[in-house]
Order: C-alpha cells, then sequence, then structure tokens
C-alpha cells in the first residue's frame, strides 16, 4: 500500500481536510502580509515626515565655529590686560571612540593608556561619555589647553587613539593675574542650561560666556558672532560634504580699550594687597577709573587651565570671598562720610545760616531715652570743624533739624544713593537710604529721633557702595558735576577699524551753587591740613578728603573709609584724582584708610613705593599698636624689582606745591 | 526508467517541440516571479554598494556582479533540480540528510569564522553557507518520513522518533552558532505535520506548547533585566515563578495521573495532559532561556521592546532601519538616492536589512510592489500544494511555503520592527550565494513536483 504512489488513499484532493488546512495555512500567510503592510503604510506614510527629519539629524552635523573673541587694552592702547594665546584643547567624539559593551580589553587598555598620557580625569572621561550618548557626534571637551608635548604626542599617534581630536581653542590670558581680576572678570564654558536661556542672543554649545567684570558686561561685543558649518557625515562620521552658509561666517569680537591706568592699577594692587577692602582711583573730570581693586581677588588664568570643580569651590567658599567685589557689590554703613551729605543739604536748603550754625559740643547728646556718644569733646564747632573734626554732635543737631525725610530725599534724589550708578560691571548693588515708612514696613517699629541722629553720622540702616561715595567725592572735586564712572574708553572693531568712543555721561549735578562748592572743599582739605586726617599731610601736593569709621557691630573691628582728592588748589584741573578706600575691620578711618590713600596718591604724584609710603605714615605711632604689626606681618615683605613703576607722568611735573 | 522521458507531462509533450522540450519542467509562473525577485535583488545589491560622493569608484568584483553571477547559475541549477524527479529525491533524502550532517560537522570544525560564529565553508573562492542547504533537506526527508506513515500522525511516537531525527541538524546549527536558521525549522516542521492526518487536540498542544516557551522567554528576559521595574508585576522574579508553575504542574499531574487509575475519568486524564503540557513547557523554557540563547540575544529580545534603550549598540539596527524605511515616504528617494544607506546608517544593508533599501530608494508604492511580488510567489506555491495530487509532492510544497513565508515574515518584520533582530535573510532578494541558490533549487523542486503532478496521481 505504501508503495503503490496511485493508491487514493495517498490523494489530497480527495481529503477535504488537506485542503482546507492549507487554505487555513495561507490565510494565516495573508494575515502576515497585511500587518506587514500595515506596518509599511504607518512607517512611510503615516510617519514619513518624522522619519524624514531623524534621517536628515543622522547625517547632518551643525558644526559652531568659535569668533575671535576681543582683547582687553589698558588706557594707553598698548599694554593687554586680557589676551588670547594660541593653544589646542583635547576633544573627544563619543561616536567615533569603541564601545564599551563590544571590545572590553582593547577599549579597557586604550582608555587606561589614554587617561595616563594626557593626564585625564577618570570621572571626567565616564561624563564625557554619559553626555556623549545624547548627540555622539558632536566633539565633547575633555581637556582645555593641552601642553606641546601631548599635542605633538597626539598628532603624531592620532590612529591609536580613535575618537580623539584637537581643536584649536585660543586661549584665554590674564597676565596681570590677580591684579585686574575685578575689573575684567574671567570666562568659562558656556552650561546647558545658559545656553538654552540665551539661545537667541547667538550664544551656542561651545561658547565661552564671560563672567564677572567687564567679561561679562561686555560679553555680546567682545564675543562677535559665531559662526557655523553644515557637514554631512556618514555613519563612520566621515565628512562626506562641507556647507558653508552665508550667515555661519564668523565675526570677531571688537578689543576694547579700557579707562584703566597700568601705573596705577599697580600702585593700588601693592597698596590693598593683604588687608580685605576695595579701592577705587578716577579721573575727577571724567569719571574714567583709572584703577579698581578689591582684595582678596583671585588668578582667573585657574579656569582655564582645567575646569575643576575643587578649584571653584575652594574660591566659591573662600570665607574672604575672592570673587565679591567690594568697590561695586559691597554695602557698607556710609559712616562720617555721609556728614557731607547733610552738610550740603544744609547749604542747599539753606535751612540755617550754616556759616552761622554753630554747635557747643560736649562729647554727646542725650536723645530720649538714649545716650548719643561723639567723637571726642570739641567745644564749638561751625561746619569746617564739624568736618574737619568729624563731630558727630554738631550733625546730631544738624540732622534733627533737618529731618529725616528731607535727608532721604536728597540722598535719593541729588546723590544717586540707594540705585547702581550704572557703572559697567554686572551686579552692581545699589545699597539703601533708609526713611520714616521704610522703617515701618520692613522693621515695623516706627522712626525716633534716635534714628535720625545716627542717619546723620551715616550709622544705623544706610548703606552705600565704595563706588557712589567715590561719585559723590568726585562731584565735590571737580566742581559740583558728578559723572558716570566707567571702564570703557572706546571699542575697536578689528575688521573695519573704527573706534567708538564712549563719551563721559553726566550722571548727578549736586545741588547747589558754584560759590558754595568751596565751602564743602575747604572743609575736606583742613580734615587733611588740622582734622582727623592730619597724618596724611603732605609737603609735596595737597590732599582734601574725609575720613569714615563704620561700626558694624561691637565684636568687629569698625570699617575704614577715606574719600578724597589731589592736588586740592587746582579746582578745574584735568588732572585732578580722586581715590576712595574702604578697608574691612581697619579700625579707624583715619588711622589707617587714609594712609593707604596717601600711599596711592604718593604713587601717582611722586611715584613712591606705596608700602614704604603706609610705612613712613604709620612709622611714629601707629607700629607700635598691635592691630597694625598684625596687618603689616600679613602681607609678604618682598622688595619690588626695579622699574616696577613707570615714570614719573606729567601730573607730578606741574604739582609740586603742598 | 528513462527519466526524461518519465518527466515529461502528457499535456504539455503535445505542446512543444524538439529543443524547448527540455525546458518542459519549468513552471512558468514562478519562474517570472522569481527572475523579477532575483534581478531586483541584484540592481538593489548595487545600490547598497553606492556610497555617496564617491560614485564611479566601485569595485569591479563587488558583490553585485558576484550576485548576477549567482542569479545566473541558479537559474541553471533550476532547470537541472526540475529534471530529477521529486520521488527519487525523497526516497534517497536519507542520503541527503547524512551527507548535509557530515557538511555542517565539517563546518563546524573546519569553518571560516565570520563574526565569531563558523558558519560558513570555502570552497575555491566561494563559501557556502551548508545550514541554508539543511532548510531544503529537512523539508524533503520531513516530507518523505510523514509521508511513510501509514496513518498519518495519529501516534505521538511516531512525533517524537521525527523530533530525535530532526534533533542533530538542529543541535548542529545551533552550535554554529546560527539560532535565527535552526529556530525556523520548528514552525516549518510543524505546519508540515499538522498537514498530515493528526488529531487536532496534537496541533493545539504542539501551537500552546511554543506560545507558552516564546512567551515564557520573554518573560524571562524581561524580568533579568528590569525586574518588571513598572508595571503590575512590579518585582516579580519570572524565574521564580516559573519554578513554581513547574513544580505545581508536575505535583497536579502525578496526583491526577494515579488517581485516574481507580476513576478513569477522561476529563480527568484531560486535567493531568494540561498539568503536563504546561510542566514540560517550562523545562523547554529553561532549557532555550539558559542553554540556546546567549546573551546578547536575551537583549535582543529586550531591546525589541524598547529599541532606544540601547540606542547605539543593540537597537541601533532596529532604528535606523525603521529610518531608512520611514524617510522613504510614499514615493521614495529615487532609485540609487538612498542616503541612509549610501551613507552607511543602515548595518548590513545588502543582506538582513535589503528590503530597507528597497524602501528608502523606492517608497511605499515600490515596497508594495515588492511586497506583492513575493505574495504571488507564496500564492502560487500554495496553488501548487492544492493542485498537486499526492501526499508526498503536496508536504514538500507544503514545507517550502511555510519556509518562504517564515522567513519572508521574519525579515521583513525585523526591518520595519516588528520581530525581534535575527540574522535571516529575504529570500531570492538578500545578497548571498547559499540562500539565493538554496531558494532557487526549491524553485527547481517544485516545479518539478507541479509538472509531474499527473504522472504520480
Amino acid at each position: 500500500m505504501n508503495k503503490n504512489p496511485l493508491h487514493s488513499s495517498y490523494q489530497p484532493q480527495k481529503h477535504g481536510v488537506y485542503m482546507i488546512k492549507i487554505k487555513i495555512l495561507f490565510f494565516f500567510i495573508s494575515l502576515g502580509f497585511a500587518l506587514l503592510l500595515g506596518r509599511l503604510f504607518f512607517l512611510q506614510v503615516l510617519q514619513g515626515n518624522y522619519y524624514q527629519t531623524l534621517a536628515l539629524n543622522n547625517s547632518k552635523q551643525v558644526i559652531n565655529i568659535s569668533s575671535h573673541r576681543g582683547e582687553v587694552y589698558a588706557k594707553d592702547g598698548v599694554e593687554k590686560i586680557v589676551e588670547n594665546a594660541p593653544a589646542y584643547s583635547l576633544y573627544l567624539v563619543p561616536n567615533n571612540f569603541p564601545s564599551k559593551l563590544r571590545q572590553t580589553e582593547v577599549w579597557n587598555t586604550m582608555q587606561k593608556n589614554m587617561l595616563e598620557r594626557f593626564d585625564i580625569d577618570r570621572e571626567q572621561m565616564a561624563r564625557v561619555l554619559r553626555r556623549g550618548r545624547l548627540n555622539p557626534y558632536r566633539p565633547y571637551l575633555l581637556k582645555p589647553n593641552i601642553s606641546q608635548k601631548e599635542l605633538h604626542y597626539l598628532a603624531e599617534n592620532l590612529d591609536q587613539y580613535p575618537g580623539l581630536l584637537y581643536l584649536s581653542i585660543p586661549l584665554r590670558v590674564y597676565p596681570g593675574k590677580e591684579k585686574y581680576a575685578h575689573v575684567t572678570g574671567y570666562i568659562r564654558p558656556i552650561s546647558a542650561r545658559e545656553v538654552k536661556k540665551k539661545k537667541d542672543l547667538g550664544y551656542s554649545v561651545i561658547s565661552m560666556v564671560g563672567k564677572l567684570g567687564l567679561e561679562a558686561y561686555y560679553d555680546l561685543e567682545l564675543r562677535g558672532r559665531e559662526g557655523y558649518k553644515v557637514q554631512i557625515v556618514d555613519a563612520q562620521n566621515q565628512m562626506k560634504d562641507e556647507i558653508f552658509p552665508e550667515d555661519g561666517i564668523p565675526i570677531a569680537g571688537k578689543d576694547i580699550i579700557t579707562t584703566i591706568d597700568s601705573r596705577i592699577q599697580n600702585i593700588v594692587y601693592e597698596t590693598l594687597e593683604g588687608y580685605p577692602g576695595g579701592i577705587v582711583v578716577s579721573h575727577a573730570k571724567t569719571g574714567e577709573i583709572l584703577a579698581l581693586h578689591s582684595y582678596p581677588s583671585y588668578d582667573p588664568n585657574i579656569f582655564q587651565k582645567k575646569i575643576d570643580k575643587a578649584v571653584f569651590a575652594e574660591f566659591s567658599e573662600n570665607k574672604e570671598k575672592p570673587f565679591f567685589n567690594r568697590v561695586t557689590q559691597g554695602e557698607y554703613p556710609p559712616s562720617s562720610i555721609f556728614k557731607l551729605i547733610l552738610a550740603i543739604t544744609a547749604l542747599d536748603r539753606s535751612a540755617i545760616d550754616i556759616d552761622k550754625f554753630s554747635v557747643y559740643c560736649t562729647g554727646g547728646v542725650q536723645i530720649g531715652p538714649k545716650y548719643f556718644k561723639g567723637t571726642g569733646y570739641h567745644r564749638t564747632q561751625n561746619v569746617y570743624q564739624a568736618i574737619a573734626n568729624s563731630c558727630n554732635v554738631y550733625f546730631y543737631h544738624l540732622g534733627l533739624n533737618l529731618g529725616p525725610q528731607l535727608i532721604s530725599h536728597y540722598a535719593q534724589n541729588y546723590f544717586n544713593l540707594g540705585k547702581p550708578l550704572g557703572i559697567d560691571i554686572p551686579f552692581e548693588k545699589g545699597g539703601l537710604i533708609p526713611s520714616q515708612k521704610w522703617k515701618i514696613e520692613n522693621k515695623g517699629t516706627f522712626w525716633w529721633d534716635g534714628d535720625t541722629a545716627n542717619f546723620s553720622i551715616g550709622q544705623g540702616f544706610a548703606l552705600v557702595t565704595i563706588m557712589q561715595i567715590h561719585a559723590i567725592t568726585a562731584a565735590i572735586a571737580n566742581g559740583g558735576t558728578a559723572y558716570k564712572p566707567h571702564l570703557l574708553k572706546s571699542f575697536i572693531s578689528p575688521e573695519t577699524d573704527e573706534v567708538f568712543e564712549e563719551r563721559k555721561q553726566v550722571l548727578f549735578e549736586l545741588p547747589f551753587k558754584r560759590s558754595q562748592i568751596e565751602k564743602i572743599r575747604k572743609a575736606l582739605s583742613y580734615v587733611v591740613q588740622w582734622g582727623t586726617a592730619y597724618r596724611i599731610h603732605s609737603n609735596k601736593f595737597s590732599i582734601a578728603g574725609k575720613t569714615g569709621t563704620a561700626q558694624i557691630s561691637s565684636k568687629v573691628k569698625p570699617t575704614a573709609w577715606f574719600t578724597g582728592f589731589a592736588p586740592y588748589k587746582k579746582t578745574d584741573s584735568d588732572d585732578v584724582i580722586v581715590v576712595t578706600v574702604l578697608l574691612e575691620q581697619g579700625g579707624l578711618g583715619a588711622e589707617l584708610a587714609a594712609p593707604f590713600a596717601k600711599a596711592v596718591f604718593d604713587g601717582i604724584f611722586l611715584n613712591k613705593n606705596p608700602r614704604l609710603s603706609i610705612k613712613e605714615t604709620l612709622q611714629p605711632w601707629a607700629l607700635k599698636r598691635a592691630i597694625y604689626k598684625d596687618w603689616l606681618n600679613r602681607r609678604n615683605e618682598k622688595e619690588l624689582p626695579e622699574g616696577y613703576f613707570k615714570p614719573i607722568s606729567a601730573i607730578e611735573k606741574k604739582e609740586t606745591d603742598g | 526508467m528513462n527519466l526524461l522521458a518519465a518527466a515529461q507531462p502528457k499535456k504539455q509533450s503535445e505542446k512543444g517541440k524538439g529543443f524547448l522540450k527540455i525546458f518542459y519542467t519549468l513552471d512558468i509562473p514562478l519562474l517570472l516571479i522569481v527572475v523579477g525577485l532575483g534581478t531586483i535583488g541584484v540592481i538593489f545589491s548595487y545600490s547598497s554598494q553606492i556610497q555617496i560622493f564617491e560614485t564611479g569608484a566601485i569595485n569591479p568584483y563587488n558583490r553585485y556582479i558576484k550576485q548576477f553571477f549567482y542569479l545566473l547559475s541558479g537559474l541553471i541549477l533550476v532547470w537541472g533540480v526540475s529534471l530529477i524527479p521529486y520521488r527519487k529525491l525523497a526516497e534517497h533524502s536519507h542520503i541527503f540528510y547524512i551527507g548535509i550532517l557530515a557538511v555542517l560537522t565539517f563546518t563546524l570544525v573546519l569553518g571560516t569564522v565570520v563574526n565569531q560564529s563558523r558558519r560558513w565553508i570555502s570552497l575555491g573562492g566561494i563559501s557556502l553557507q551548508p545550514s541554508e542547504f539543511a532548510k531544503i533537506v529537512i523539508v524533503v526527508f520531513t516530507a518523505n518520513y510523514l509521508d511513510k506513515l501509514k496513518h498519518g500522525m495519529n501516534h505521538v511516537r511516531s512525533l517524537f522518533i521525527l523530533c530525535a531525527l530532526l534533533a542533530p541538524v538542529f543541535g548542529l546549527i545551533v552550535l554554529q552558532p546560527d539560532l535565527g536558521t535552526a529556530i525556523v525549522f520548528i514552525p516549518v516542521v510543524m505546519i508540515m505535520v499538522a498537514t498530515v492526518n493528526i488529531k487536532p487536540l496534537y496541533i493545539l498542544t504542539l501551537l500552546s506548547i511554543s506560545f507558552l516557551v516564546l512567551g515564557s522567554c520573554f518573560l524571562l528576559a524581561y524580568s533579568e533585566n528590569t525586574a518588571f521595574a513598572n508595571g503590575v508585576l512590579q518585582g516579580v522574579n519570572y524565574r521564580r515563578v516559573l519554578f513554581f508553575l513547574l513544580i505545581v504542574s508536575l505535583l497536579f499531574s502525578t496526583t491526577l495521573w494515579i488517581f485516574n487509575f481507580r476513576l478513569m475519568n477522561k476529563f480527568l486524564l484531560r486535567l493531568s495532559n494540561v498539568f503536563t503540557v504546561i510542566a514540560f513547557s517550562c523545562v523547554l523554557t529553561y532549557l532555550t532561556y539558559d542553554v540556546l540563547l546567549k546573551n546578547y540575544q536575551k537583549k535582543r529580545l529586550l531591546t525589541f521592546f524598547n529599541p532606544y534603550q540601547d540606542k547605539w549598540d543593540l537597537g541601533y539596527n532596529v532604528i535606523q532601519s525603521q529610518i531608512t524605511i520611514g524617510s522613504g515616504k510614499i514615493w521614495g528617494k529615487g532609485l540609487f538616492k538612498g542616503v541612509q544607506s549610501q551613507l552607511g546608517f543602515l548595518p548590513s544593508k545588502s543582506t538582513d536589512f535589503i528590503f530597507s533599501i528597497i524602501a528608502e530608494e523606492l517608497g511605499f508604492v515600490g515596497a508594495c510592489l515588492v511586497i506583492l511580488l513575493i505574495f504571488s510567489l507564496l500564492f502560487r506555491l500554495a496553488q501548487i500544494a492544492l493542485r498537486v495530487k499526492d501526499y508526498l509532492g503536496g508536504l514538500m510544497v507544503v514545507g517550502f511555503l511555510a519556509l518562504f513565508s517564515i522567513e519572508t515574515f521574519v525579515n521583513m518584520g525585523m526591518t520595519l520592527g516588528l520581530v525581534p533582530v535575527t540574522g535571516l535573510p529575504l529570500p531570492f532578494l538578500s545578497s548571498g550565494g547559499s540562500t539565493l541558490w538554496s531558494s532557487l533549487i526549491v524553485v527547481g523542486i517544485v516545479s518539478n513536483i507541479y509538472t509531474r503532478r499527473y504522472i504520480y496521481s
């Protein structure tokens, strides 16, 4: 039966079941094909556009081209404060880097070699690879600024390290290190969060973004416009074609010439070194800032060499706050310097006959339940004497006469206190001028006469910045006009060589007649001639100024202020230079801040070593006192190199009287 | 017996004259479809070689020229095979079977290693993939075995014997390792077994076992990789569940079976059998998952569910293939203009993922036409299976039909993201001599069966 092929049981057609089974089988096959067709329809017709963009993203690669970042010059337009140096950075394209899953042994040895050769942090590597999963075709920064030796090695052995890449990324160099840090700020690679926020301004993932200082304030001008090119790449990341769109050509940033005078900045830097505080020097006539320094400072170069969180933390968690620009951001009680504002207000309002108004100082005043101490037992004081001696009692009376409303009105509206000046350094603070309303809203209690008394001598709630006091002093020095302090002298566009001059801007006019300013100026000169700051009296040139001692709390030493200008006798001269000094926990303003200012003036006019000047001023009396010994020991006593200061400028030749 | 004379069907011998007589054993519609598919395969193996912006730099000994010669020689092979009466083939299937066993063993020992697996043997410049030819042998051998059974597959014993006979080939291919090819045998043989006289309960049992094993493997892979990180079965270890299931079902089946001695209850017997099937599936799952599947294969199962989980390694093929197909849209990017394939984003583009290039360059319309062409091939095979007048031929055609349809479905489903990635080729389209030749040999056998249907009826 088996062998006979014609047997009926072998004829499939006679078995309906066989036919049905094949039909069922074919039905299922058709079902499968319908499924395939349905999926094909879904992918190609319904989702076609989506997958088309995915395919484009596969092969299209936008490469950003960084633009030349503008350099920053000192006032003379020759010395560079910030410059670009040629440098190479190490990058990794994660897509070309062998996958960890596939080649374990090879991968391990290669990675080990690589990490050792280029001294790459293992965590940094892991971070780059983790981030690289999102966009594996873009180069990720592994190590900025590789050494010449590493560069040569990599160039020769590039084939051994697939995925590694070196790109020429100019290094930002700050030759002055700590000296200009608070002027220039620093730059860092932009963070992912910032890119999202600033995309409209043209920032991209490879952008460097200015932090603090001029780098931040003029970031848009300095960076120019970044360019880009489009590359068509294959799966091996081999470039197949390159497109340079017209709007993708990078535009170089503008160079900046600052108003900083490097000689004066040197002096200021040397003067302040070792003591927390701030010094600012400017031209009274224009508002150009010649020098600005805040101690402690930081070296902006460290952010260029290595992206290290530990280094950054070391700075940002430092108790002395090196990033904190005390000149523009520090808010301090104005202390005795506020007395000038009171005096000017009184002069302007003619509320009292200022020439005849005098107070008998008994060393203090009883106001209500509280006894307000003065600075000494001065007996009869007129306005000159009161300013020169910094007599509190005189100003308690004057303040109570004028009333707090008037004082805060004048301070806010005529002296620009309580709001930022608009200097070209970011994050400027505005300080605080209290009023009766302010006290009720913020402290919950009513203003009483004791507050007025405190307010009159600059204690209590009022807070100002060094820059604000500096602007007021400059206005007094030049005869009544306050110019907006600024660091920018001009822009130089490297492509067109155009120079954009920054004009001086009037910030406010002191509210009184020209003749009356002489009274204030005279009072300020008395301060130095025989007043609180008599120790800095100089025979070579005439200084006028005002000391201040801001009590912050009973536990810490007071903050020392001095603001002044020289030469006093040249009213309308272009050469009048204003110096403001603040020393945190510096003790009495007259004892420490004033010698600092003297040292700066000495340096400017006589080209004298500021340390020597301070020592000379302090020598007879202060060095014996423990606190000054203490801070003098804090500085390193290295000798300054020869020719550290430039030759004495024309100012000194003209100005020799005293 | 004069083979040639016996090969002439009565009806057709009257139509032709002279020299053309020797081609009477060919089935023209089948041949036309196959030539069409083969040509498309050659065209797209050329397309897959193009690299963008470097046209004109194509190596003359390139894949598409090889493919063209494979097609030509394969067509001669079709004719040659169609001359051999299929009954002779079936009668000598045990020789072929032993032969293929020997070749597979030889491959395993001395084969060429490509991608960490020994699948190839080199014969004077041509490398052959014996597992491709093993498919034909398996189908012919199984058809012969089933044909010899007197009363169909009504005894479980015959099924086990068949399994035992096929196990060596299966094992040798698994050892290469080429799990994809080996796994295809199971549904093909199951479909062939289902075609003969068999109790529906057996089919049901086989189906339920295979589904249980398949599902459990997926669940195991899923649970071991994510431990059901989200969803209802949070924190469930499926391995333990499986073990519990095995113990419980074993207990139930044995107790029920022992009880049944006395009760002789048919329902209880069935119930006992159900538990036996479950226990058997559990054991099979363990074997498949722990012995057969390698780590990367387990991961592939997972990436099938979520290719974006491992976007740059295992999921890459799947994602890029779907991007390639989807970006073709309705009308395609034009012949030889497929950006995805030419820029190298699509992996193994000339073999496993050739359908993706077709869909990219010809679009939905072209891909539909290609699918239609393959479907018409399968339709013709089904038609032949219905027209054949003896079981042996019918079984062989059904086996080949199942083979082609599974290969096509799995390959296309893989490119479309419907099926996990397996290395199965697309019949007639994927580049490669062995694949094309084995498919064309199948065409030869089928047309031989069709044209001889009256002789053995």
